[in-house]
């Protein structure tokens, strides 16, 4: 399947293909449709919107072809776009991976104030995602980060996740927390 | 002691707990009906994740659960469990 590298998030335009994409466990978004049912997917004629990490996943995977202009992008070309203009791309990508590869429905966090939201059945379905919250490699982690995590994660669910890579295995460790009743 | 790190022992005996073993600063275990692993976060202070890591591992090698307990710098106490996470494989969802 084809899409289109627009700046940092890659356009399926056929709607066939968009279709497509978005049944294989909810890749990308339609223009102007926020949580679409699988049952409700055929009914759609929007373009579908992938986010640069989700492309790549798909690029890796042979299930897509990214075009710009009339020019193909490489896979690696792709990761090095990532890679200059969004923070901690390729351990974030790596993360992302980890969800994915295990089945898992990986959306933006953006709107809980985290990194990702992960879902088991997938967005609009479950009610309650994993907050996912982003730890630099290299950073170390305070009271404030847990307690902030705790906040990010109040309405929605009790516990909430921290991801991070450990270096040098590039081994994505995730920590779970959860506020505690003593 | 540290005066912060001193109002988390307060707190937990106000609350019925007992320290049984000092492993270190900031790193105890105290039981009140169950052992519990404590590591303590001064607001301000970071830790290196990998510390955070080793007091996981060793709540995983005593079978004891690992409680965060966060300090304010004016002294006031929030738990948190915390936990390696290793997640299944997602059997709901079919075909993907």
């Amino acid at each position: 399947m084809r899409g289109v590298l627009r700046g940092l998030a890659v356009v399926i335009e056929d709607p066939q293909e968009a279709r497509a994409i978005y049944k294989r466990g909810f890749y990308g978004k339609f223009l102007l449709k926020d949580k679409v049912k699988l049952d409700e997917v055929d009914k759609l004629e929007s373009p579908l919107v992938l986010a640069l990490y989700e492309a790549l996943y798909l690029a890796e995977r042979g299930i897509l072809e990214v075009y710009e202009d009339d020019k193909k992008i490489e896979i690696e070309e792709l990761r090095k776009i990532g890679r200059e203009n969004i923070k901690n791309f390729d351990d974030i990508y790596l993360i992302y991976k980890h969800f994915r590869d295990l089945g898992y429905i990986v959306k933006s966090g953006l709107k809980f104030g985290a990194l990702f939201s992960v879902y088991e059945k997938g967005p609009g379905i479950d009610h309650a995602p994993m907050v996912v919250v982003f730890l630099e490699p290299d950073r170390g982690i305070s009271a404030t980060d847990i307690a902030r995590g705790g906040r990010l994660s109040h309405s929605v669910r009790k516990t909430f996740t921290f991801a991070t890579v450990l270096k040098p295995s590039n081994e994505v460790a995730l920590i779970g927390f959860r506020w505690a009743k003593l | 002691m540290d005066v912060l790190e001193e109002q988390v022992a307060r707190d937990l005996k106000a609350r019925g707990f007992k320290i049984v073993e000092k492993i270190e600063d900031g790193l105890f275990i105290a039981e009140k009906n169950e052992r519990y692993l404590f590591y303590v976060l001064i607001e301000g202070v970071e830790k290196p994740l990998r510390q955070l890591y080793r007091v996981l591992n060793l709540g995983e090698s005593i079978s004891t659960p690992v409680i965060l307990a966060l300090v304010s710098n004016d002294g006031v106490v929030t738990y948190y469990s915390a936990h390696k996470l290793k997640l299944p494989r997602n059997i709901h969802v079919e075909n993907i």
